[in-house]
């Protein structure tokens, strides 16, 4: 695992990843889900199903997989395991992990999830751009996975109009969320969450950004992440139906980023997903509120990268998804990536031990995220100048940080958003990197740092150290 | 045109043509009819399995160009590898070589957290744009390459088009068009203009590859249909092309001219005589060349071997070598690897300055999964002589190309005896598309019911004999003509009952319907 030493040649440690603001597993160390990799290098070389080298549990469930697969191969297109077979159980998990509301296979589309990095020149300083936030050079080492919002978005998209269509988008929010939209040919507006209300949606801002937005653009899509990145908040009940009831007033079609679900560590707060809560809201809006929803592999309790995720239409006009459903239209998953994620999808079984390796790494992550979230609650509450809301869900903490009204002029004399300014004398004087608030988006004049919460906990303990420390520091030379 | 009933959502695609009204459901397009035909063989795979009497007792599928499925495995060596690579505790087994555990340790050891899972943007960008680089280079015989003009990519089919969105162009790209901001990020959309009142014309071969036609269409282009030469062995007939393009100028800017080679499903290698007319083509109506070479390493005809485009462009010399421009697919896909791997790449060649700085700037729209980047560089960089697992390597891509060569040539000889069959040399690819006669009363039975008359023999023949052949119909062919697409990759014994079956049963069907 790669680390960073300080210029000035303080080294947080070897265990100290490079990256300790992003969310993704495998830069922090957190290894593959080994049973998932055991089905999978059986299914690749059939050899290993003949021999102890694999636990029988993974030569089982590859068994299984390669009965499905053409000429008893994992190396065929496969067409039906992804049209058909994978879909069919996705569907069966769906309706498990909703309570009972029914899925059709034929809304669940396969998809591949899209970590397109937006590069910027070095002399780029990051930061928005019309609103819409821009990566900064910092993390250009910690990329965000996104799911194909792009490809999704571009098919909703009508280029034949005058009028661009809007795509609503949080601001805290993932970073290509934005990016995503101008590129599928939209709009990007910004709705601000309520950071003095946990990161909730606020209906009334999001009107008078709907409101603003009508002037330049049709608004046609409301883009809801929940859990939230970089935030950790996750959405109560009765904020979901704000949201739902808005989107059915202002006719907009609802696109939920949904793929931290299964990252979701507080039970007082646990993950619904929309399509639940739509259900649950009864007629007229639970057969009118038209819903794309995503999960993803990478996001899942097996974080690993393989591409693979899945679309689950809901409600959705059939002239508009209609290209889903024709191979070329969006980016498909690989084969083994539709396995791994396939193997997830298993129902519960107490028998297979899998089943039960799965259940007790579920169990380990969500409480170690919830260690972590509090340890971090509580090292940033005895920090002045930080202040955190409350972690309900996903990888990341975002405390807002105070910085002294000079180094907000320095770094504007440098070209450089301020909580960029900080990230980078900050990882010059520790080794640390943290991404910096503006690369996701943030109110004028208020600076935040993410933090990963995947991070071991020795490794957080002192990452906090660290940055309480460098921070006080920093106020000190520039008060 | 034709506006849908919730227009607050936007067309149904850019397919140049009007939208289709909105439907109250979202489900799947109409099936075409070979996958109807593919439905129909599964059910009576169903019906045979619950006992019902039929004149046959299994069902063969005969159509797919899909090695794998048609059980040829990847060769045992790039699947160690992968092995490996997926489960890194391979490493302390003895069911994999040693030769393969390094190699895997090697990859492993250049990938961030030593993992194929890991976000590895470096390894797609650096690590095997290199590799393929120097492939390419030992492929051309020495016509250089330039890896940062190699982007890796998930298969042709993301490469070619991924989104159904209309383009624009992003800010601050020279090329006099309105922009809007949107970026495309795959080939096809790149190269399309939308913001024009003319849209952009794709040519595409008839016969063909389906994939290339309807990547025009999602792409906001419009297809342009080029018939090949038929009888002088599916050659492409520049004539015949000029015509297309002259036909097309009234509706569309051709810009795009996609050559498939060698050809799916015809089975044709080009000579490098018909590739340079190509090429001059190309440079006279400034077209850029859009070059399907997936099928390069299936050729299996030592009269006449695969030669890339960029090859023979090369060999052509000033001014055309510079000037045409030309750019490349090859997929894991077809060859020593796998389709469900997603793993390819394709060459961008003399492309204009503005275009490859957008497939720079904006970086790849589908990154690639790692495993399957890791499976091409294997074949990239194959096991080399001195290495333990090089004779079962090379021994696995002689019997690839041996095999078809067995198949390509039982075929000529069975059809070459049937009236009413006539098969254009095979020299390349993984099918056949020999021409069937068809009876006149068959003609009229097929569009009483509104099918293709080739699509009604092949239904006829399904249920008949249990066989599954894909219909002319859909990759295109002249009017008036009739195809079937055999696969040449069943084993010889599987081979040789189908033919028998199909020659048997389509004498009788020209008695039947006479």
């Amino acid at each position: 695992m790669a680390t960073t030493e300080g210029t000035s040649g303080t080294s947080p440690g070897a265990d100290v990843p490079r990256d300790c603001g992003g969310d993704d597993a495998h830069a922090v160390g957190r290894g593959p889900l080994a049973v998932l990799r055991q089905v999978a290098a059986a299914c690749i070389l059939p050899d290993l199903l003949e021999t102890p080298t694999l636990p029988e549990g993974a030569r089982r469930r590859a068994r299984r997989v390669l009965q499905e697969m053409d000429a008893g191969n994992i190396g065929g297109y496969n067409h039906e395991h992804r049209s058909l077979g994978v879909p069919t159980r996705v569907a069966r998990f769906l309706e498990r992990r909703d309570g009972g509301v029914p899925c059709d296979p034929r809304d669940v589309i396969m998809c591949s999830g899209t970590a397109s990095i937006v590069p910027v020149s070095p002399t780029h300083p990051g930061g928005r751009s019309g609103g819409v936030p821009v990566p900064s050079p910092i993390t250009l080492s910690s990329p965000s996975s996104s799911p194909p919002t792009k490809f999704v978005l571009s098919l909703l998209v009508d280029e034949s109009s005058a009028v661009p269509t809007g795509a609503l988008v949080p601001v805290p929010g993932p970073p290509l969320l934005g990016a995503a939209a101008e590129l599928a040919g939209a709009v990007a507006v910004p709705y601000p969450l309520a950071e003095e209300r946990g990161w909730d949606v606020d209906v009334p801002a999001l009107r008078r950004a709907l409101r603003r937005a009508r002037a330049t653009c049709r608004p046609k899509v409301l883009c809801v992440v929940n859990p939230g990145d970089p935030t950790g908040h996750v959405l109560s009940r009765r904020s979901m139906e704000d949201v739902i009831r808005l989107a059915a007033e202002e006719n907009l079609l609802l696109l939920a980023d949904e793929v931290q679900q299964e990252r979701a560590f507080d039970p007082e707060r646990p993950f619904l997903s929309f399509k639940r809560v739509l259900w649950e809201m009864g007629a007229p809006l639970a057969s009118a509120v038209q819903l794309i929803s995503f999960y993803s592999l990478s996001k899942s309790v097996a974080g690993d990268g393989f591409r693979a995720g899945f679309l689950e239409l809901v409600n959705v006009e059939g002239g508009v998804t209609r290209p889903f459903h024709l191979a070329q239209s969006i980016p498909r998953p690989s084969v083994l990536g539709r396995v791994m994620l396939d193997v997830l999808m298993d129902p519960p079984d107490e028998g297979d031990p899998i089943q039960q390796v799965l259940e007790e790494h579920r169990r380990d992550l969500t409480r170690s995220l919830a260690v972590a979230a509090r340890l971090l609650g509580e090292r940033l509450a005895q920090a002045p100048g930080f202040c955190l809301q409350p972690l309900h869900g996903g990888a990341r903490a975002f405390p807002r940080v105070q910085l002294p009204p000079r180094a907000l002029s320095q770094a504007r004399a440098l070209g450089l958003e301020p909580d960029v300014f900080f990230c980078q004398k900050l990882l010059e004087a520790t080794g640390i990197a943290l991404a910096p608030g503006s690369e996701f988006g943030q109110l004028e004049g208020t600076h935040h740092v993410a933090v990963s919460l995947l991070l071991p906990l020795p490794a957080l303990e002192r990452v906090l150290r660290a940055l309480t420390q460098f921070h006080a520091a920093f106020l000190r030379e520039f008060s | 045109v034709p506006v849908p009933a919730m227009a607050a959502f936007g067309t149904s695609g850019g397919t140049g043509r009007p939208p289709a009204p909105a439907s109250p459901s979202s489900r799947p397009p109409a099936p075409t009819p070979l996958q109807l035909l593919i439905r129909r063989a599964a059910a009576i795979e169903e019906e045979l399995a619950q006992g019902q009497h039929k004149p046959f007792s299994e069902v063969t599928r005969c159509y797919s160009e899909d090695a794998v499925a048609a059980g040829h495995q990847p060769p045992a060596f790039l699947r160690q590898v992968a092995a490996v690579c997926a489960y890194p505790e391979l490493m302390g087994s003895d069911e994999v070589p040693d030769d393969a555990k390094r190699r895997a340790g090697e990859i492993l050891g250049r990938l961030y957290g030593g993992s194929v899972g890991a976000y590895n943007l470096e390894y797609v960008t650096d690590t095997m744009t290199e590799k393929v680089a120097r492939y390419l280079e030992r492929r051309d015989g020495g016509v250089p390459c330039v890896p940062a003009h190699v982007i890796p990519c998930s298969g042709t089919a993301a490469a070619v088009v991924v989104s159904a969105a209309t383009p624009r162009w992003p800010r601050g790209t020279r090329c006099g068009h309105d922009r809007r901001g949107s970026c495309p990020q795959d080939v096809l959309t790149l190269l399309v203009d939308e913001s024009s009142a003319v849209p952009t014309g794709v040519l595409v071969p008839v016969p063909g590859p389906p994939l290339l036609g309807a990547a025009a269409g999602l792409a906001g282009a419009v297809a342009v249909p080029y018939p090949l030469a038929e009888e002088r062995g599916w050659d492409v007939d520049v004539p015949a092309v000029r015509r297309a393009l002259r036909r097309a100028r009234a509706m569309c800017r051709p810009k795009v001219l996609c050559v498939v080679n060698p050809g799916d499903p015809t089975g044709h290698v080009l000579s490098r005589r018909s590739m340079e007319d190509v090429i001059r083509l190309a440079a006279e109506e400034n077209l850029l060349l859009l070059a399907d070479e997936v099928q390069q390493e299936r050729a299996f005809d030592p009269e006449r071997p695969f030669l890339s485009f960029k090859r023979v462009l090369w060999e052509m010399g000033a001014p055309l070598a510079s000037a045409v421009q030309l750019i490349s697919f090859y997929s894991l896909s077809k060859g020593l690897g796998g389709g469900g791997y997603r793993a390819g790449f394709f060459e961008l060649v003399n492309i204009e300055r503005s275009i490859l700085k957008v497939f720079y700037t904006w970086g790849l729209s589908v990154y690639p999964p790692i495993l399957g980047q890791v499976m091409l560089e294997v074949v990239m960089e194959p096991p080399q002589p001195h290495e333990p697992s090089y004779p079962t390597f090379e021994e696995h891509r002689r019997d690839l190309t041996r095999s078809l060569a067995v198949a390509a040539r039982l075929l000529g000889e069975r059809l070459a005896q049937a009236p009413g069959f006539c098969l254009q040399p095979l020299q390349g690819g993984a099918r056949a598309f020999p021409r069937v006669q068809l009876p006149p009363r068959a003609l009229s039975q097929a569009r009483a019911l509104g099918l293709e008359p080739d699509v009604f023999f092949c239904q006829k023949l399904l249920e008949v004999t249990g066989i599954a052949l894909a219909p002319g119909s859909e990759f295109g062919q002249l009017e008036g003509t009739h195809h079937v697409a055999v696969s040449l990759l069943l084993p010889l014994p599987a081979l040789e009952r189908v033919l028998l079956a199909l020659t048997q049963f389509h004498a009788a069907f020209l008695r039947e319907f006479s």
